[in-house]
């Protein structure tokens, strides 16, 4: 660094006329130099030179004399170190009282960032909560109504899936376990329209559309080992109906206004987003709580309908022990419900609360509706 | 050029004398009266880019006039919405805050751009940004009564809504007048405190006060 190195800045002395004015800063041997455009030049010597920081920023460096008035400052990059170079040991003293200063300023702001950061993170977390109470709100005001008419506009789905199968011992059978759940359900839920259809598809699943449209694939039929299993799928499956999943998923995921248009009669909006193939993803790619919801409803529902509530977590083991080569589709079904053991694990938990009721007799038998279905 | 403040202090306005070739620039909606031998010429508020983003973030105009004379002693007449006192700082290359609204009129000499005052300026109620005035000439600012001009040695603590200018050395920090408790009872609230060394100057009346006082009969 050389004498010609020279800042921008200022100087306040009771000479200048207005007691201020702007000043170029140069550092010489022994002293500040300050000169203003008039041509003038004022001086503060090192000796007893006081540093202070302060202005709008808070990063202009003030020069004061020992003597009170003559002020020198300057906001410019690299002014304080100059002071410190150029003044040597004898502004030492001054300078480290000063950088000590912006040291611990610093420390306390990188503190107010922590905290910034930690009451962020809080948000951030708290928002995802407040937004899932509220969709849980505007689901809950909205008449059942609405679940049926975006079962109706999901229904394609299901003659998607496969085609019907039309055997009354296997439609039969399915409604009949159907309507036994059905009627163990209380009085304002049972007023959805719960209609079960066969649809031929290798898959081991079952699903449900809001306002009460099923499937049941006959992969899963073929696969069921008895009546229980069925019905523990299908329990599983009203459970997503009468907790209205499918409407709280959807408005998640598409967001209020959906819901509120549907409320309003209009379903254009979301027919539009339905015809574009997103149907059953945005419609029964339920969360992990859903499902979980789902496993504890149904496993109340199935005992007290008399079933056996043990063919829940039975049937989960059975899916789980289906080999991956022999049944990929079955694997599928798993990825997008919670992790097999735990679930098993929950289910079993559940089991000495669920009240079972008096043995279902069914009319139409399980292993006619098995045999009735084709396909390995 | 000739340019005065008169009828100081309560209800000032600048009355100003230019010869042909010598200009001043205006706030905008500023001229009261003028000889028909002023030209006015509307202008960016110190360029495109600066003018939008003094608008938007400084809360001043837009434009600005630029007054000038066609031919002979041209007088112009500007004034400020407010009942007060006006008065002239004179900028020796250095820089001020200007709260907005406070702009009345300066030299060509004096430059205009918008600043980052610091965090503690929210307590001015103006935002984060302020109109600097910088350069060489005169700045000619407005106050709503009053104005005082301090020029700092110790701290001094000042109500949000009175202070109008202050040099860009002088720090400010804001706070509450006192305890939580005696800033609300003594409404006072949140004040600025402003540390030199650097020139402060304050209006005698604010315009929260006096819509505080209107208020009681309005409602």
């Amino acid at each position: 660094m050389g004498e010609a190195e020279q800042f921008d800045g200022g100087i306040f002395d009771a000479s200048l006329e207005g007691g201020r004015a702007a000043a170029v800063i140069r550092f010489r041997t022994g002293c500040v130099e300050a000169r203003v455009a008039s041509g003038p030049c004022y001086e503060l010597p090192y000796a007893g030179l006081r540093i202070e920081l302060g202005g709008h920023s808070g990063r202009v460096v003030f020069l004061r004399g020992a003597a009170e008035g003559r002020v020198i400052f300057s906001e410019a990059k690299g002014f304080l170190e100059a002071v410190r170079e150029r003044g040597g040991m004898t502004v030492e003293a001054a300078h480290e009282a000063v950088t000590s200063g912006i040291n611990r300023d610093r420390r306390r702001g990188r503190g107010l960032w922590l905290i910034a950061a930690v009451v962020l993170a809080g948000l951030v977390w708290l928002i995802p909560l407040g937004l899932r109470a509220g969709v849980d709100g505007a689901v809950a005001s909205m008449p059942k109504s609405v679940d049926a008419q975006l079962g109706e506009l999901a229904a394609m789905e299901i003659s998607r899936t496969g085609p019907t199968v039309d055997d009354p011992r296997a439609a039969a059978f399915a409604q009949e376990v159907v309507d036994k759940l059905v009627a163990v359900l209380p009085p304002e839920e049972r007023e959805y329209a719960f209609k079960i259809t066969v649809v031929e598809n290798a898959q081991v699943n079952a699903f449900a559309l809001p306002g009460g449209r099923m499937a049941l694939l006959t992969g899963l039929l073929k696969r069921a080992d008895n009546a229980d299993m069925v019905a523990a799928v299908i329990a599983h499956e009203i459970s997503h109906v009468t907790k209205r999943h499918g409407l709280r998923h959807m408005v998640r995921s598409l967001g209020v206004v959906a819901g509120l248009q549907l409320l309003l009669g209009d379903v254009s909006g979301v027919a539009a987003v339905l015809a574009q193939g997103a149907t059953l993803a945005v419609i029964t790619n339920y969360s992990r709580d859903h499902e979980s919801e789902a496993d504890a409803v149904g496993m109340q529902m199935l005992a007290k309908a008399g079933f056996d509530p043990a063919a829940m977590p039975a049937f989960f083991e059975k899916l789980k022990s289906l080999d991956a080569s022999e049944m990929p589709k079955g694997l599928e079904w798993i990825s997008t419900h919670p992790d097999h053991d735990s679930r098993i694990a929950a289910l079993r938990a559940l089991l000495p609360t669920a009240e079972r009721g008096k043995a279902a007799v069914l009319k139409n038998s399980f292993a006619e509706a098995k045999a009735a279905v084709k396909g390995d | 050029m000739e340019i005065e403040v008169c009828n100081r202090p309560s209800f000032a306005h600048l009355r100003a004398k230019l010869s042909p070739g010598e200009v001043i620039i205006a706030e905008s909606g500023s001229m009261a009266s003028m000889t028909s031998n002023t030209n006015l010429r509307a202008t960016w508020n110190g360029g495109f880019y600066t003018a939008i983003i003094r608008k938007l973030f400084g809360g001043e105009s837009l434009f600005v006039n630029e007054v000038s004379s066609t031919s002979g002693m041209a007088e112009i007449m500007l004034t400020q919405p407010t009942p007060g006192d006006m008065v002239a700082i004179k900028l020796n290359g250095t820089e001020m805050f200007l709260e907005s609204g406070s702009f009345v009129a300066c030299t060509p000499g004096v430059s205009m751009s918008v600043g980052f005052a610091g965090f503690a300026s929210i307590f001015g109620g103006e935002g984060f940004f302020r109109l600097k005035v910088g350069g060489n000439g005169t700045v000619w600012i407005g106050g709503y009564g009053a104005i005082v001009e301090r020029e700092l040695t110790s701290e001094l603590t000042i109500d949000s809504g009175h202070l109008i200018a202050y040099e860009t050395t002088v720090s400010l920090t804001g706070g509450l007048a006192g305890g939580l408790v005696s800033s609300f009872l003594s409404k006072e609230g949140v004040v600025m405190r402003a540390r030199g060394p650097g020139r402060v100057y304050l209006q005698t009346r604010s315009l929260d006060g006096l819509a505080t006082w209107t208020n009681r009969f309005l409602f």
